[in-house]
């Protein structure tokens, strides 16, 4: 069997003393969507911060594809194929919604900031293609009549589908959805568990998808992990983990889990 | 060596005296700049300011001291009000780096508006002291130089003494910690931000009123002890009134230890290489805690 | 590209002045007026596209200056050595401005800069053996550039080239990634940019760029003294970017523009230009943020 494509090893991160993860292990598969739940401060965003290079583990180790990444900076485990969307939606808003996109798949192609000064044929091509591959995703988000636009002034379902436009465009090795049924409404949110599905089924993207929206999770994750308080509760197919004593126990015990 | 360190008493009591004029520029600045965040390069020309309404009550007036102290303080509430309610709370909310451009745009008008206005020859505020120093063992001091330390300890405490017991302070405390929470709280959030810029905008006239007893005032005056007193509160961590009180002593004793000893052209530069070290090292501050977030 | 040919038009316009405008007087406005748009067109890329603030830009201004001061003292060189050398020392410098300045954040990088500009100021002042203290140092032109329509041509083409370079510059991926770094630099990062390594050449070019304005400086006023490159030049210099617009490619050139000639028109009132600059700063500030230019051509996806 092929190593997974991504995998923690004994994840912790304190804050000034304060344990948000405590020796979390898990792993996602290629092909795979996998799920990472848990309430509110359970240290799901930790992981997220972690995984993608924005911050530092106190201990533990980050691996993708057997080879330790523990510690690279953001945008090096961008060109190692990690992308993510944010729980408060972040997209260059003084830019158009086309060079939001362009931007993102041009960071892999090398630097060639020179050759875009002199304008060089190739640069200009490759500019061209970016454009290209930018408004072919943004139809495949039914957002192609909305390319030149700024991004600050799109809805904010709009400006979800645009983060995801962004990170398929990429073409990911992971790809992090950061709580993305945030702050949509009900019809948004069935358009986002589509366009996951879409993503794997047909560009065959791997995601990590971190969310307390449990609707979502149980109708595309194939597995999911439970945190609480920093540590792992359960690993299962949802069905399974969600009549797990400890789940209930996490979500409905303490009368936090309005959502789930 | 020997004359060196008979030296020392002399030296640190200067730096004392120093210091302490720094301790209320700076512990003004803290207030706006580590509390309600407003990058307020203006700061030094209030200071300046302070000197010269100083020279108007002392000189044009004639006022004794305490008098005039009063004058300075209610000239530079009233001042710090209008500046605060016309250029700072419009501005607010938005781009902060606007109202950087802004106090910056200010400081330039004042200090030129003043040299337009009074000339760049320098004033001295008359205190009514008897003049001469008086020794005490190997120092020598004058009772100008005594009277600053003892201003800024008195005011200073005072302003520990209002943070800590009145509503206002405790408003003010709680807006530093965390100003939704204090929103949500019924703190008037307008109300305590205005009067938290007054404070700091009287702080800096006091402290202008009483060392121009010592240095005199020019227009300029205000320019590089904005800059110390920016030194002063990065260094000491953002907000920290405490922090400001120490290394604002701490700033004087250096610089004035610095000059006796290795140069006076190095006194001022000393306080730079500071700031440079200490943000690049420990962006927090020495006294700040460090916020990392996720 | 219609950019470029309409700043090759107006250059080609600016040849003819010195035909028209027969005293030498409006000629040395003319060229203190173009090295003050290398000074604000260089400081807009840090200000206006990147989004950081130096109000240090006459410091770089002044290393220029006093390299070529300096070399000529040492090494009696003229203004084509000067030129490169005066560059490649303030962007020296820029980077270790730089590089500390990395992990601060909007105000705190302005202060730096503050602090930046104070002690270049000390030094330049103090320093006597190097620097010629408060008297500064004097500058002698070579006989070929001593005529000052020649100088003149000079400097215009040394400004056109440099306005070029920034034009070139802020609409490649490189001017693409600045704004990106502008408008959100965590996302930056997290699609793959390394926006330190991006910040520190984007700070490096726009010293640079001050320094080459400095050794004209030099040269033009025969000589350089600390009291032309004080917090009050930095002042005069994000006067004219605010005022024409940040982030515009015309901003910084029309702010430069009114900003050196209006007080020669109004000679009456050149003893309160700073006056002027400081009202205008707030003024521009509160009511017009975008700038005369970013006011003319509204907000629009590039």
């Amino acid at each position: 069997m092929t190593p997974p494509i991504l995998e923690a090893r004994g994840l912790s991160k304190s804050f000034a003393g304060m344990v948000a993860l405590d020796n979390l292990s898990f792993s996602v598969n290629e092909g795979e969507i996998a799920g990472l739940i848990g309430p509110n401060g359970s240290g799901k965003s930790t992981v997220v911060n972690l995984i993608s290079g924005v911050l530092v583990p106190t201990s533990g180790q980050v691996v993708m594809r057997g080879q330790d990444v523990t510690g690279a900076p953001a945008h090096q485990m961008a060109r190692r194929g990690v992308a993510r969307t944010f729980q408060m939606i972040r997209l260059f808003g003084t830019l158009s919604v086309e060079d939001n996109i362009a931007l993102a798949l041009q960071q892999k192609e090398g630097p060639g900031y020179v050759s875009s000064f002199f304008r060089t044929p190739a640069a200009r091509r490759q500019r061209a293609a970016a454009g290209v591959t930018a408004r072919e995703m943004l139809k495949l988000f039914d957002l192609e009549e909305k390319a030149s636009d700024l991004a600050a002034d799109l809805s904010i379902g709009q400006r979800r589908m645009v983060e995801l436009a962004r990170g398929l465009a990429s073409e990911p090795t992971v790809f992090i959805l950061d709580e993305p049924a945030a702050g949509l409404a009900p019809h948004n949110v069935d358009r986002l568990i589509e366009m996951i599905r879409r993503m794997r089924d047909e560009f065959g993207v791997t995601i990590l998808l971190v969310e307390h929206v449990m609707r979502v999770v149980q109708s595309v994750c194939d597995r999911v992990v439970v945190l609480d308080y920093g540590q792992k509760i359960a690993d299962g197919p949802p069905a399974e983990v969600v009549n797990q004593p400890e789940v209930i126990e996490a979500y409905i015990g303490l009368g936090r889990g309005k959502n789930a | 060596m020997v004359s060196d360190l008979v030296l020392l008493p002399q030296f640190l009591t200067n730096g004392l005296v120093i210091g302490s004029g720094y301790v209320l520029v700076a512990v003004g600045l803290t207030l706006i700049f580590g509390i309600l965040h407003i990058v307020n390069f203006a700061h030094g020309e209030f200071y300046m300011l302070g000197g010269f309404a100083a020279v108007l009550g002392s000189q044009l007036l004639g006022l004794p001291a305490l008098p005039t102290l009063l004058v300075v303080a209610v000239v530079m509430a009233a001042f710090g009000l209008v500046v605060e309610r016309v250029v700072f709370r419009p501005l607010g909310g938005k781009d902060p780096t606007n109202a950087i451009i802004a106090s910056f745009g200010l400081s330039v008008l004042l200090q030129n508006l003043m040299l337009k206005t009074v000339g760049a020859e320098p004033m001295a505020v008359k205190s009514g002291f008897a003049p001469g120093a008086i020794q005490i063992g190997n120092v020598f001091i004058t009772a100008e130089r005594i009277a600053i330390v003892a201003a800024m300890a008195v005011i200073v405490a005072a302003l520990l003494l209002v943070l800590r017991y009145t509503w206002t302070g405790r408003a003010l405390r709680s807006l530093s910690e965390n100003p939704t929470v204090a929103l949500i709280s019924g703190v008037n959030v307008r109300r305590v931000s205005l009067i938290t810029f007054v404070i700091g905008s009287v702080l800096a006239g006091l402290s202008g009123a009483l060392m121009s007893t010592v240095f005199m005032v020019q227009p300029n005056s205000g320019a590089l002890i904005v800059m110390k007193a920016f030194i002063i509160v990065v260094v000491a961590g953002m907000g920290s009134i405490e922090g400001a009180i120490i290394v604002g002593l701490a700033l004087g004793l250096i610089e004035s230890l610095v000059a006796g000893y290795m140069g006076n052209e190095l006194r001022d530069i000393v306080g730079f290489l500071i700031v440079i070290l200490v943000l690049a090292v420990r962006p927090q501050g020495l006294f700040g805690l460090k916020t990392e977030r996720s | 590209m219609r950019t470029p040919l309409i700043l090759l038009l107006t250059t080609a316009i600016a040849c003819a002045l010195p035909a028209v405008l027969e005293s030498g007087y409006f000629i040395n406005v003319a060229i203190i007026a173009l090295i003050y748009v290398i000074l604000a067109s260089s400081l807009d890329i840090m200000m206006g596209w990147t989004g950081k603030f130096s109000f240090a830009h006459a410091a770089f201004f002044g290393i220029g200056a006093y390299t070529a001061a300096m070399m000529q003292r040492s090494f009696g060189t003229d203004l084509w050595a000067h030129l490169p050398a005066g560059m490649a020392a303030a962007a020296l410098f820029g980077v270790l401005l730089g590089l500390p300045s990395l992990r601060l954040q909007g105000h705190f990088l302005a202060i730096m800069s503050i602090a930046f500009q104070t002690v270049v100021y000390l030094v330049l002042a103090q320093w006597t053996d190097l620097t010629g203290g408060h008297y500064g140092l004097p500058v002698e032109v070579s006989p070929e550039l001593g005529n000052v329509s020649t100088f003149y041509f000079v400097t215009l083409g040394c400004t056109l080239v440099a306005c070029l370079f920034v034009w070139f510059l802020t609409q490649s991926r490189f001017g693409d990634t600045l704004t990106a770094i502008r408008d959100d630099e965590t996302l930056a990062r997290t699609i793959g940019m390394d926006t330190n390594v991006i910040k520190i050449v984007a700070f490096a070019i726009s010293s640079a760029l001050a320094g080459g304005a400095g050794v004209l400086m030099a040269h033009h006023i025969r000589g350089v003294t600390p009291n032309d490159y004080t917090v009050m030049t930095s002042a005069t210099i994000v006067a004219m970017v605010v005022l024409g617009g940040r982030g515009k490619f015309w901003g910084p050139i029309v702010g430069a523009l009114i900003l050196t000639i209006l007080p020669e028109v109004l000679s009456d009132l050149a003893e309160y230009k700073h006056i002027m600059y400081g009202a205008l700063l707030i003024f521009m500030i509160m009511v017009m943020p975008q700038g005369v230019v970013g006011a003319l051509t509204g907000r629009k996806a590039k």
